[in-house]
Protein backbone atom coordinates (compact mmCIF):
# COMPACT_ATOMS: atom_id res chain seq x y z
CA UNK A 1 0.00 0.00 0.00
CA UNK A 2 2.35 2.92 0.90
CA UNK A 3 6.54 1.99 -0.31
CA UNK A 4 7.97 4.77 2.29
CA UNK A 5 8.01 2.09 4.40
CA UNK A 6 10.66 0.21 6.15
CA UNK A 7 11.41 -3.57 5.33
CA UNK A 8 8.36 -5.52 7.69
CA UNK A 9 9.99 -6.79 11.27
CA UNK A 10 12.97 -5.01 10.83
CA UNK A 11 15.34 -4.38 13.58
CA UNK A 12 17.48 -6.78 15.50
CA UNK A 13 20.05 -4.53 16.04
CA UNK A 14 20.86 -2.84 19.44
CA UNK A 15 21.47 0.50 19.96
CA UNK A 16 23.11 1.25 23.14
CA UNK A 17 23.12 4.56 24.23
CA UNK A 18 26.96 5.55 25.92
CA UNK A 19 26.59 5.80 29.14
CA UNK A 20 24.68 2.46 29.66
CA UNK A 21 22.07 4.57 30.89
CA UNK A 22 18.01 3.73 29.95
CA UNK A 23 16.48 0.73 29.05
CA UNK A 24 17.49 -2.12 26.78
CA UNK A 25 15.15 -4.45 25.41
CA UNK A 26 17.20 -7.47 24.09
CA UNK A 27 15.94 -9.79 22.06
CA UNK A 28 12.69 -11.26 23.91
CA UNK A 29 10.78 -13.30 23.12
CA UNK A 30 7.81 -14.88 24.56
CA UNK A 31 5.39 -17.73 24.49
CA UNK A 32 1.99 -18.20 26.48
CA UNK A 33 1.22 -21.79 27.64
CA UNK A 34 3.18 -24.87 26.89
CA UNK A 35 3.51 -27.63 24.00
CA UNK A 36 1.44 -27.10 20.67
CA UNK A 37 -1.05 -24.99 21.81
CA UNK A 38 1.57 -22.09 23.13
CA UNK A 39 0.68 -18.69 21.67
CA UNK A 40 3.27 -17.13 20.56
CA UNK A 41 3.25 -13.29 21.45
CA UNK A 42 6.43 -11.50 21.71
CA UNK A 43 9.19 -12.63 18.80
CA UNK A 44 12.83 -10.90 19.43
CA UNK A 45 11.89 -7.48 20.06
CA UNK A 46 14.86 -5.93 20.61
CA UNK A 47 15.13 -1.59 20.93
CA UNK A 48 16.58 1.05 23.43
CA UNK A 49 14.66 3.64 25.21
CA UNK A 50 16.36 7.00 26.37
CA UNK A 51 16.30 7.77 29.90
CA UNK A 52 13.46 10.76 30.52
CA UNK A 53 12.00 9.44 27.58
CA UNK A 54 8.02 8.94 26.77
CA UNK A 55 7.76 5.81 24.88
CA UNK A 56 4.52 4.36 23.59
CA UNK A 57 4.01 1.43 22.27
CA UNK A 58 1.50 0.93 19.61
CA UNK A 59 -0.03 -2.27 17.70
CA UNK A 60 -3.52 -4.05 16.92
CA UNK A 61 -5.21 -4.95 20.64
CA UNK A 62 -3.90 -8.44 22.01
CA UNK A 63 -0.70 -7.89 19.43
CA UNK A 64 1.86 -8.80 22.56
CA UNK A 65 2.60 -5.12 23.68
CA UNK A 66 1.59 -5.37 27.24
CA UNK A 67 3.26 -8.96 27.59
CA UNK A 68 6.32 -6.85 26.84
CA UNK A 69 6.00 -3.99 29.42
CA UNK A 70 4.78 -6.90 31.81
CA UNK A 71 8.33 -8.91 31.28
CA UNK A 72 10.05 -4.89 31.50
CA UNK A 73 7.94 -4.69 34.96
CA UNK A 74 9.68 -8.22 35.38
CA UNK A 75 5.86 -9.14 36.46
CA UNK A 76 6.34 -11.97 33.10
CA UNK A 77 9.28 -14.06 32.63
CA UNK A 78 10.21 -14.08 29.04
CA UNK A 79 11.28 -17.30 27.35
CA UNK A 80 14.35 -15.70 25.63
CA UNK A 81 15.90 -12.56 26.21
CA UNK A 82 16.88 -9.97 28.59
CA UNK A 83 15.43 -6.43 29.95
CA UNK A 84 18.84 -4.29 31.12
CA UNK A 85 18.04 -1.02 33.23
CA UNK A 86 20.70 1.41 34.10
CA UNK A 87 23.20 -1.82 33.03
CA UNK A 88 21.53 -4.09 34.90
CA UNK A 89 19.26 -6.77 34.10
CA UNK A 90 15.83 -7.27 35.30
CA UNK A 91 14.90 -10.18 37.06
CA UNK A 92 11.80 -9.34 38.78
CA UNK A 93 9.78 -6.20 40.30
CA UNK A 94 11.57 -3.55 41.79
CA UNK A 95 11.07 0.23 43.54
CA UNK A 96 12.44 1.45 40.24
CA UNK A 97 9.80 0.96 37.79
CA UNK A 98 5.79 1.23 39.03
CA UNK A 99 2.82 -0.09 36.73
CA UNK A 100 -0.62 1.71 36.07
CA UNK A 101 -2.90 -0.89 35.26
CA UNK A 102 -5.62 -0.85 32.62
CA UNK A 103 -8.18 -1.38 35.01
CA UNK A 104 -7.04 0.77 37.99
CA UNK A 105 -6.54 -2.24 40.32
CA UNK A 106 -7.53 -0.20 43.54
CA UNK A 107 -8.39 -1.98 46.64
CA UNK A 108 -12.13 -1.39 46.67
CA UNK A 109 -12.02 -1.26 50.59
CA UNK A 110 -9.78 1.45 50.97
CA UNK A 111 -10.24 5.12 50.32
CA UNK A 112 -8.18 7.22 47.56
CA UNK A 113 -5.73 7.79 50.01
CA UNK A 114 -4.89 4.78 51.45
CA UNK A 115 -5.30 3.27 47.27
CA UNK A 116 -2.55 6.23 46.59
CA UNK A 117 -0.17 5.00 49.79
CA UNK A 118 -0.40 1.41 49.34
CA UNK A 119 2.77 1.02 46.94
CA UNK A 120 5.02 2.59 49.84
CA UNK A 121 2.75 0.75 52.50
CA UNK A 122 3.94 -2.43 50.73
CA UNK A 123 7.44 -1.45 50.82
CA UNK A 124 7.15 -0.43 54.51
CA UNK A 125 7.05 3.10 54.57
CA UNK A 126 6.29 4.71 58.10
CA UNK A 127 2.43 5.51 57.96
CA UNK A 128 3.22 9.14 58.02
CA UNK A 129 5.52 9.70 55.98
CA UNK A 130 3.33 7.29 53.61
CA UNK A 131 0.29 9.22 53.68
CA UNK A 132 2.03 12.41 53.67
CA UNK A 133 3.34 11.08 50.00
CA UNK A 134 0.03 9.91 48.66
CA UNK A 135 -1.67 13.53 49.39
CA UNK A 136 1.00 14.83 47.29
CA UNK A 137 0.51 12.61 44.50
CA UNK A 138 -3.20 13.14 45.25
CA UNK A 139 -2.73 16.47 44.61
CA UNK A 140 -0.08 16.45 41.40
CA UNK A 141 -3.20 14.29 39.85
CA UNK A 142 -5.83 16.80 40.38
CA UNK A 143 -7.35 14.79 43.45
CA UNK A 144 -7.27 16.94 46.36
CA UNK A 145 -10.11 16.72 48.22
CA UNK A 146 -11.25 13.27 47.08
CA UNK A 147 -8.95 11.53 49.69
CA UNK A 148 -11.59 9.78 51.56
CA UNK A 149 -13.58 9.14 48.85
CA UNK A 150 -13.76 5.40 48.13
CA UNK A 151 -13.29 3.95 45.13
CA UNK A 152 -16.68 2.88 43.83
CA UNK A 153 -17.27 6.55 44.72
CA UNK A 154 -14.97 7.63 42.17
CA UNK A 155 -15.60 7.86 38.27
CA UNK A 156 -13.51 5.38 35.81
CA UNK A 157 -11.28 8.60 35.09
CA UNK A 158 -10.73 9.49 38.86
CA UNK A 159 -9.93 5.85 39.39
CA UNK A 160 -7.17 6.23 36.92
CA UNK A 161 -5.50 9.03 39.06
CA UNK A 162 -5.61 7.51 42.40
CA UNK A 163 -3.73 4.85 40.02
CA UNK A 164 -1.22 7.25 38.82
CA UNK A 165 -1.10 8.31 42.18
CA UNK A 166 -0.24 5.54 43.60
CA UNK A 167 2.75 4.38 41.16
CA UNK A 168 3.85 8.28 41.49
CA UNK A 169 4.01 8.02 45.24
CA UNK A 170 6.55 5.71 45.17
CA UNK A 171 9.00 7.95 43.01
CA UNK A 172 9.80 5.67 40.43
CA UNK A 173 12.15 6.56 37.74
CA UNK A 174 10.23 4.22 35.18
CA UNK A 175 6.50 4.70 34.89
CA UNK A 176 5.15 1.88 33.14
CA UNK A 177 1.12 2.21 32.03
CA UNK A 178 -0.92 -0.26 30.34
CA UNK A 179 -3.39 1.14 28.55
CA UNK A 180 -4.37 3.26 31.46
CA UNK A 181 -6.91 5.55 29.61
CA UNK A 182 -8.99 2.37 27.70
CA UNK A 183 -11.40 2.06 30.55
CA UNK A 184 -12.19 5.72 30.51
CA UNK A 185 -14.72 7.89 27.85
CA UNK A 186 -13.45 10.13 24.96
CA UNK A 187 -13.51 13.53 27.08
CA UNK A 188 -12.44 12.01 30.31
CA UNK A 189 -9.29 10.48 28.29
CA UNK A 190 -8.47 13.64 26.39
CA UNK A 191 -8.04 15.77 29.92
CA UNK A 192 -6.50 12.78 31.28
CA UNK A 193 -3.62 13.06 28.53
CA UNK A 194 -3.31 16.69 29.21
CA UNK A 195 -2.88 16.60 32.82
CA UNK A 196 -0.80 13.89 32.11
CA UNK A 197 1.55 15.92 29.43
CA UNK A 198 1.84 18.65 32.24
CA UNK A 199 2.75 16.24 35.21
CA UNK A 200 5.42 14.48 33.39
CA UNK A 201 6.98 17.74 32.23
CA UNK A 202 7.37 18.83 35.44
CA UNK A 203 8.18 15.32 37.26
CA UNK A 204 11.18 13.82 34.01
CA UNK A 205 10.34 10.35 33.86
CA UNK A 206 11.10 8.20 31.52
CA UNK A 207 7.69 6.42 30.47
CA UNK A 208 6.39 3.38 29.04
CA UNK A 209 2.61 3.46 27.58
CA UNK A 210 0.70 1.01 26.11
CA UNK A 211 -2.43 1.82 23.68
CA UNK A 212 -3.83 0.82 20.58
CA UNK A 213 -4.66 4.60 20.18
CA UNK A 214 -2.87 6.45 17.08
CA UNK A 215 -3.67 9.91 18.48
CA UNK A 216 -3.21 9.18 21.93
CA UNK A 217 0.58 7.56 21.06
CA UNK A 218 1.36 10.89 18.69
CA UNK A 219 -0.01 13.21 21.22
CA UNK A 220 1.95 11.80 24.13
CA UNK A 221 5.03 10.73 22.75
CA UNK A 222 8.67 11.11 22.25
CA UNK A 223 8.89 8.10 20.13
CA UNK A 224 6.51 5.76 19.26
CA UNK A 225 7.46 1.67 18.41
CA UNK A 226 5.18 0.37 16.59
CA UNK A 227 4.18 -3.92 16.76
CA UNK A 228 3.26 -6.14 14.31
CA UNK A 229 0.65 -8.34 14.92
CA UNK A 230 0.66 -11.51 17.29
CA UNK A 231 3.70 -12.17 17.73
CA UNK A 232 4.83 -9.03 18.32
CA UNK A 233 8.18 -7.65 16.45
CA UNK A 234 9.24 -4.12 16.35
CA UNK A 235 7.53 -2.82 12.40
CA UNK A 236 8.68 0.68 12.95
CA UNK A 237 10.03 3.20 15.68
CA UNK A 238 9.02 6.96 14.91
CA UNK A 239 9.99 9.58 17.07
CA UNK A 240 7.63 12.56 17.21
CA UNK A 241 9.65 16.12 17.40
CA UNK A 242 6.33 18.54 18.37
CA UNK A 243 7.14 20.46 21.30
CA UNK A 244 5.44 20.10 24.63
CA UNK A 245 2.70 20.98 25.55
CA UNK A 246 1.07 19.65 22.22
CA UNK A 247 -2.51 20.37 22.84
CA UNK A 248 -2.16 23.14 19.99
CA UNK A 249 -0.78 20.64 17.65
CA UNK A 250 -3.85 18.06 17.64
CA UNK A 251 -5.36 19.91 13.91
CA UNK A 252 -1.74 20.64 12.33
CA UNK A 253 -0.82 19.00 9.34
CA UNK A 254 1.90 17.81 11.16
CA UNK A 255 0.45 16.11 13.32
CA UNK A 256 -2.49 14.74 11.38
CA UNK A 257 0.54 13.75 8.59
CA UNK A 258 1.83 11.33 11.50
CA UNK A 259 -1.40 9.75 12.42
CA UNK A 260 -2.27 9.15 9.21
CA UNK A 261 1.42 7.69 8.43
CA UNK A 262 0.73 4.92 11.62
CA UNK A 263 -2.63 4.24 10.50
CA UNK A 264 -1.36 3.10 7.40
CA UNK A 265 1.84 1.08 9.31
CA UNK A 266 -0.75 -0.46 11.41
CA UNK A 267 -4.00 -1.07 8.46
CA UNK A 268 -0.70 -2.46 5.92
CA UNK A 269 -0.13 -5.41 9.07
CA UNK A 270 -4.10 -6.15 9.07
CA UNK A 271 -4.07 -6.68 5.39
CA UNK A 272 -1.32 -8.93 5.07
CA UNK B 1 -20.23 -17.52 45.19
CA UNK B 2 -22.61 -15.03 44.71
CA UNK B 3 -25.71 -15.60 47.91
CA UNK B 4 -28.56 -13.01 48.68
CA UNK B 5 -29.41 -12.24 51.89
CA UNK B 6 -32.56 -13.64 52.79
CA UNK B 7 -33.01 -11.30 55.70
CA UNK B 8 -34.37 -8.38 53.88
CA UNK B 9 -37.50 -9.36 52.99
CA UNK B 10 -39.68 -9.01 50.62
CA UNK B 11 -41.42 -6.42 49.95
CA UNK B 12 -45.49 -6.17 48.90
CA UNK B 13 -47.12 -2.78 48.11
CA UNK B 14 -51.09 -3.43 48.35
CA UNK B 15 -52.63 0.20 47.42
CA UNK B 16 -49.22 1.65 48.13
CA UNK B 17 -48.85 0.79 51.69
CA UNK B 18 -45.90 0.14 53.26
CA UNK B 19 -46.43 -3.33 55.52
CA UNK B 20 -43.94 -3.48 57.89
CA UNK B 21 -42.88 -7.54 57.71
CA UNK B 22 -43.62 -7.84 61.10
CA UNK B 23 -47.43 -7.76 60.52
CA UNK B 24 -46.50 -11.10 58.26
CA UNK B 25 -45.55 -12.58 61.81
CA UNK B 26 -48.42 -11.70 63.60
CA UNK B 27 -50.52 -12.17 61.23
CA UNK B 28 -48.93 -16.13 61.40
CA UNK B 29 -49.03 -16.13 65.28
CA UNK B 30 -52.87 -15.43 64.72
CA UNK B 31 -53.37 -18.14 62.59
CA UNK B 32 -51.59 -20.28 65.02
CA UNK B 33 -54.02 -18.81 67.61
CA UNK B 34 -57.11 -19.63 65.89
CA UNK B 35 -56.10 -23.32 64.61
CA UNK B 36 -55.24 -23.67 68.54
CA UNK B 37 -58.47 -22.56 70.10
CA UNK B 38 -60.33 -24.81 67.75
CA UNK B 39 -58.95 -27.63 69.46
CA UNK B 40 -58.06 -29.52 66.26
CA UNK B 41 -55.27 -31.66 67.85
CA UNK B 42 -53.46 -31.67 71.52
CA UNK B 43 -50.26 -31.54 69.44
CA UNK B 44 -51.21 -27.64 68.80
CA UNK B 45 -51.33 -25.50 71.55
CA UNK B 46 -52.99 -21.76 71.10
CA UNK B 47 -50.15 -19.82 70.10
CA UNK B 48 -51.30 -17.56 73.76
CA UNK B 49 -50.06 -20.93 75.97
CA UNK B 50 -46.91 -21.30 74.49
CA UNK B 51 -45.83 -17.63 75.12
CA UNK B 52 -47.15 -18.13 78.90
CA UNK B 53 -45.41 -21.32 79.02
CA UNK B 54 -42.32 -19.53 77.89
CA UNK B 55 -43.01 -17.42 80.26
CA UNK B 56 -43.26 -19.94 83.04
CA UNK B 57 -40.28 -22.01 82.16
CA UNK B 58 -37.85 -18.72 81.72
CA UNK B 59 -37.23 -18.46 84.69
CA UNK B 60 -36.68 -21.71 86.08
CA UNK B 61 -32.93 -23.52 86.96
CA UNK B 62 -33.18 -25.99 84.48
CA UNK B 63 -34.57 -23.45 81.27
CA UNK B 64 -31.19 -21.01 82.20
CA UNK B 65 -28.88 -23.72 82.83
CA UNK B 66 -29.47 -25.47 79.39
CA UNK B 67 -28.99 -21.74 77.69
CA UNK B 68 -25.86 -21.36 79.56
CA UNK B 69 -24.30 -24.53 79.09
CA UNK B 70 -25.42 -24.33 75.13
CA UNK B 71 -24.40 -20.99 74.14
CA UNK B 72 -21.13 -21.90 75.96
CA UNK B 73 -20.54 -25.19 73.89
CA UNK B 74 -21.73 -23.32 70.63
CA UNK B 75 -19.05 -20.72 71.28
CA UNK B 76 -16.37 -22.93 71.86
CA UNK B 77 -17.09 -24.87 68.55
CA UNK B 78 -17.45 -21.70 66.42
CA UNK B 79 -14.89 -20.04 67.60
CA UNK B 80 -12.74 -23.13 66.77
CA UNK B 81 -14.26 -23.79 63.42
CA UNK B 82 -14.25 -20.31 62.54
CA UNK B 83 -10.64 -19.38 62.90
CA UNK B 84 -9.20 -23.22 61.86
CA UNK B 85 -12.28 -23.24 58.53
CA UNK B 86 -10.76 -19.32 57.98
CA UNK B 87 -6.75 -20.75 57.98
CA UNK B 88 -7.25 -23.50 55.94
CA UNK B 89 -9.32 -21.98 53.56
CA UNK B 90 -6.95 -19.16 52.92
CA UNK B 91 -4.06 -21.81 52.77
CA UNK B 92 -6.04 -23.68 50.52
CA UNK B 93 -6.94 -20.40 47.56
CA UNK B 94 -3.73 -19.95 47.93
CA UNK B 95 -1.16 -22.96 47.44
CA UNK B 96 -2.20 -25.41 44.93
CA UNK B 97 -0.30 -28.79 46.95
CA UNK B 98 -2.56 -28.04 49.89
CA UNK B 99 -5.68 -27.48 47.65
CA UNK B 100 -4.40 -31.12 46.18
CA UNK B 101 -4.46 -32.90 49.64
CA UNK B 102 -7.36 -30.98 51.39
CA UNK B 103 -10.07 -30.11 49.03
CA UNK B 104 -11.16 -33.59 47.92
CA UNK B 105 -12.28 -34.15 51.59
CA UNK B 106 -13.42 -30.98 52.22
CA UNK B 107 -16.01 -31.96 49.17
CA UNK B 108 -16.73 -34.83 51.06
CA UNK B 109 -17.62 -33.66 54.27
CA UNK B 110 -19.18 -30.60 52.74
CA UNK B 111 -21.68 -33.51 50.79
CA UNK B 112 -21.12 -35.72 53.73
CA UNK B 113 -25.29 -35.92 56.29
CA UNK B 114 -23.17 -34.69 59.49
CA UNK B 115 -25.93 -36.22 61.47
CA UNK B 116 -24.66 -39.85 60.78
CA UNK B 117 -21.16 -38.91 61.56
CA UNK B 118 -22.44 -37.94 65.65
CA UNK B 119 -22.10 -41.39 66.74
CA UNK B 120 -18.74 -41.46 65.31
CA UNK B 121 -17.97 -38.01 67.62
CA UNK B 122 -19.67 -39.57 70.71
CA UNK B 123 -17.36 -42.54 70.25
CA UNK B 124 -14.12 -40.60 69.96
CA UNK B 125 -15.33 -37.98 72.51
CA UNK B 126 -17.24 -39.91 74.68
CA UNK B 127 -20.21 -38.79 76.15
CA UNK B 128 -20.18 -35.25 77.24
CA UNK B 129 -19.63 -31.44 76.27
CA UNK B 130 -16.57 -32.16 74.38
CA UNK B 131 -18.66 -33.94 72.00
CA UNK B 132 -21.04 -30.96 71.66
CA UNK B 133 -18.03 -28.76 70.90
CA UNK B 134 -16.76 -31.48 68.18
CA UNK B 135 -20.40 -31.47 66.89
CA UNK B 136 -20.74 -27.61 66.27
CA UNK B 137 -17.83 -27.65 65.03
CA UNK B 138 -17.92 -30.32 62.55
CA UNK B 139 -21.22 -28.70 61.36
CA UNK B 140 -19.76 -25.18 60.96
CA UNK B 141 -16.11 -25.74 59.77
CA UNK B 142 -16.66 -27.06 55.94
CA UNK B 143 -18.35 -23.74 54.78
CA UNK B 144 -16.73 -21.86 56.17
CA UNK B 145 -13.34 -23.06 54.47
CA UNK B 146 -15.40 -23.79 50.98
CA UNK B 147 -16.51 -20.37 51.53
CA UNK B 148 -12.87 -18.66 52.22
CA UNK B 149 -11.49 -20.72 49.54
CA UNK B 150 -13.81 -19.52 46.61
CA UNK B 151 -12.86 -16.15 48.05
CA UNK B 152 -9.18 -16.08 47.84
CA UNK B 153 -9.95 -18.33 44.22
CA UNK B 154 -12.02 -15.14 43.26
CA UNK B 155 -9.75 -12.35 43.74
CA UNK B 156 -8.93 -10.22 40.63
CA UNK B 157 -5.66 -11.19 39.29
CA UNK B 158 -5.34 -7.73 38.46
CA UNK B 159 -5.25 -7.11 42.34
CA UNK B 160 -2.90 -9.98 42.74
CA UNK B 161 -0.45 -8.23 40.07
CA UNK B 162 -0.60 -5.18 41.47
CA UNK B 163 0.39 -6.19 44.74
CA UNK B 164 3.35 -8.42 42.94
CA UNK B 165 4.43 -5.14 40.69
CA UNK B 166 5.07 -2.97 44.01
CA UNK B 167 7.46 -5.83 45.54
CA UNK B 168 4.52 -7.54 48.01
CA UNK B 169 5.62 -10.07 50.57
CA UNK B 170 4.16 -13.49 50.76
CA UNK B 171 2.39 -12.83 53.94
CA UNK B 172 1.79 -9.03 52.30
CA UNK B 173 0.19 -10.85 50.00
CA UNK B 174 -1.93 -12.84 51.99
CA UNK B 175 -2.99 -10.10 54.71
CA UNK B 176 -3.71 -7.16 53.09
CA UNK B 177 -4.91 -8.03 49.57
CA UNK B 178 -6.42 -12.03 49.32
CA UNK B 179 -7.86 -11.78 53.11
CA UNK B 180 -9.63 -8.59 53.11
CA UNK B 181 -10.69 -8.80 48.93
CA UNK B 182 -12.05 -12.81 49.72
CA UNK B 183 -13.65 -11.02 53.07
CA UNK B 184 -17.10 -10.96 51.47
CA UNK B 185 -17.31 -14.82 50.88
CA UNK B 186 -15.65 -15.18 54.06
CA UNK B 187 -18.34 -13.11 55.97
CA UNK B 188 -21.14 -15.50 54.06
CA UNK B 189 -19.46 -18.58 54.91
CA UNK B 190 -18.90 -17.94 58.62
CA UNK B 191 -22.96 -16.78 58.48
CA UNK B 192 -23.97 -20.21 57.04
CA UNK B 193 -21.61 -21.51 59.70
CA UNK B 194 -22.83 -19.93 62.63
CA UNK B 195 -26.74 -21.51 61.77
CA UNK B 196 -25.32 -24.47 60.72
CA UNK B 197 -23.54 -24.44 64.61
CA UNK B 198 -26.45 -24.52 66.05
CA UNK B 199 -27.95 -26.84 64.38
CA UNK B 200 -25.37 -28.92 65.23
CA UNK B 201 -26.16 -27.92 68.69
CA UNK B 202 -29.06 -29.40 68.81
CA UNK B 203 -28.17 -32.73 66.78
CA UNK B 204 -25.53 -33.49 68.97
CA UNK B 205 -27.38 -32.27 72.71
CA UNK B 206 -30.48 -34.59 71.36
CA UNK B 207 -28.26 -37.77 70.01
CA UNK B 208 -25.23 -37.44 72.62
CA UNK B 209 -25.52 -36.10 75.60
CA UNK B 210 -29.45 -34.94 76.46
CA UNK B 211 -28.11 -31.58 78.18
CA UNK B 212 -28.78 -28.36 77.45
CA UNK B 213 -31.79 -27.36 74.80
CA UNK B 214 -31.04 -31.29 73.80
CA UNK B 215 -32.78 -32.26 77.69
CA UNK B 216 -35.36 -29.61 77.45
CA UNK B 217 -37.01 -30.90 73.92
CA UNK B 218 -36.44 -34.05 74.64
CA UNK B 219 -37.95 -33.87 78.56
CA UNK B 220 -41.07 -32.09 76.97
CA UNK B 221 -41.53 -34.33 74.05
CA UNK B 222 -42.01 -37.10 76.03
CA UNK B 223 -44.19 -35.21 78.53
CA UNK B 224 -46.22 -34.59 75.95
CA UNK B 225 -45.65 -30.47 77.43
CA UNK B 226 -46.36 -29.41 74.23
CA UNK B 227 -46.98 -25.72 75.01
CA UNK B 228 -43.43 -25.70 76.62
CA UNK B 229 -41.67 -27.87 74.04
CA UNK B 230 -42.93 -25.20 71.44
CA UNK B 231 -41.31 -22.49 73.59
CA UNK B 232 -37.95 -24.11 73.79
CA UNK B 233 -37.59 -24.59 69.79
CA UNK B 234 -38.78 -20.95 69.30
CA UNK B 235 -36.11 -20.03 71.71
CA UNK B 236 -33.85 -21.95 69.65
CA UNK B 237 -35.15 -20.39 66.77
CA UNK B 238 -34.48 -16.78 68.12
CA UNK B 239 -31.36 -17.32 69.08
CA UNK B 240 -30.51 -18.75 65.35
CA UNK B 241 -31.96 -16.20 63.98
CA UNK B 242 -30.34 -13.50 65.74
CA UNK B 243 -26.62 -14.55 65.57
CA UNK B 244 -26.91 -15.16 61.82
CA UNK B 245 -28.86 -11.54 61.67
CA UNK B 246 -25.44 -10.39 63.95
CA UNK B 247 -23.16 -11.94 61.46
CA UNK B 248 -25.47 -9.77 58.45
CA UNK B 249 -25.01 -6.90 60.29
CA UNK B 250 -21.07 -7.31 60.31
CA UNK B 251 -21.31 -8.02 56.53
CA UNK B 252 -23.50 -5.33 55.26
CA UNK B 253 -21.14 -2.68 57.50
CA UNK B 254 -17.97 -4.21 56.16
CA UNK B 255 -19.16 -4.89 52.98
CA UNK B 256 -19.86 -1.51 51.79
CA UNK B 257 -18.32 -1.73 48.28
CA UNK B 258 -20.61 -4.13 46.92
CA UNK B 259 -20.44 -7.99 45.97
CA UNK B 260 -18.33 -8.75 42.96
Amino acid sequence: MRDTLAPKAATTTVPTSPRGEGILIEGISHFYGMGESAVHTCDKISFSIDRGDLTTFLGPSGCGKTTLLKIIAGLITPSGGRIVIDGREVRGPGPDRALVFQNFALLPWENALRNAAFGLELRGVPKEKRLKAAREALALVRLTGFEKAYPHELSGGMQQRVGLARAIATNPQILLMDEPFASVDELTRRTFQEDLEKLLLAEKKTVLFVTHSIDEAVYLSDRIVVFTHRPARVRETVDIAFPHPRSEVRLTTEFLAIVDRLWGLLKEDKVR
Amino acid sequence: MKRTHGTAGASWRPFGLRIPGLVAVLFGMGVWEVVGRLHVTFLIPPFSDIVLAWVRIAGRHTFVDSVVLSLQAFAMGESIAVVSGLLLGLLIGRYKAVEYFFEPWINLFMAAPMSALVPVIMALAGIGNTSIVVTVFMFSFFVIVVDTMAGVKHVSPALKEMGRSFGASKSQMMRKILFRAAMPEILTGIRLGVVRGIKGMIVGQMLIAVVGFGYLITTYTYAFAMAELYAVIFTVLALSMFLSEAVGLIERRYVFWGRR
